[in-house]
């Protein structure tokens, strides 16, 4: 699965943002890089909540293996 | 792993300041300008340098909004020394919430083009929506793919 960064601003700019499809900590290093480019641009990003996603939540975003398949051989 | 977290924000045009240059030359003074003709555009309001008080004095403002339904504007500055953002306008005779109203917009257009540059600046593919929320009024959703 790919990276993706799902924002959603609402009224006065409050940020709900969702990272999907890091290994390990890059996510939170990318939401640092972000972070920084936004207070270049002026915008004065500030956490008020960070949390990890459950397992269940990261199992869902792989989606599940596809049911393998056996070759029968027809005489 | 992922994450969820939630920001609060704030505008605050100071980059150019701090290496010498004026105001005007901050990468965010343009931004801001889009943002604001983004909202005269959504909430049908005029554009220009004046807004006025209760007792019809002039204020010359960076940006100045009005409207048949707030006439005296809204005006938004930003400060010379500090590059902070702020908004003005006087509210007696009950123009606050359209005036909050306005300020809002402002703010959520800006954010939301900060957003978009910036993940465009990092290669993601990005795509902007809009929706409106019945109650929490219209929120823009800004997906980037790498």
């Amino acid at each position: 699965m790919g990276k993706k960064v799902d924002i959603e601003i609402g009224k006065n700019g409050q940020m709900k943002v969702e990272f999907s499809g890091f290994i390990g900590e890059d996510c939170f290093s990318e939401a640092e890089v972000l972070q920084g480019m936004l207070r270049e641009m002026g915008l004065w990003a500030i956490p008020v909540t960070v949390i990890p996603k459950t397992r269940a939540q990261l199992d869902a975003e792989v989606p599940a293996p596809a049911e393998s398949k056996k070759k029968v051989l027809l005489s | 792993m992922s994450h969820m977290s939630s920001y609060k924000t704030d505008i605050k045009l100071d980059n150019a300041l701090a290496n010498g240059r004026s105001v005007e030359e901050d990468p965010g003074w343009d931004i801001l300008s889009e943002a604001i003709f983004a909202a005269a555009e959504d909430l049908n309001l005029d554009i220009s340098h004046t807004i006025h008080d209760y007792y019809g004095r002039a204020i010359l403002c960076d940006w100045a909004l009005t409207s048949p339904d707030m006439p005296r504007g809204l005006g938004v500055n930003v400060d010379r020394k500090t590059g902070e953002v702020s908004f003005i306008s006087d509210n007696f005779g009950g123009y606050e919430r359209y005036a909050e109203e306005i300020k809002d917009r402002i703010v959520q257009n800006y954010s939301a083009l900060c957003v978009t540059k910036a993940l465009a600046a990092l290669n993601y593919s990005v795509d902007v929506d809009e929706v409106k929320h019945p109650i929490e009024g219209k929120k823009v959703l800004v997906r980037g793919v790498l």
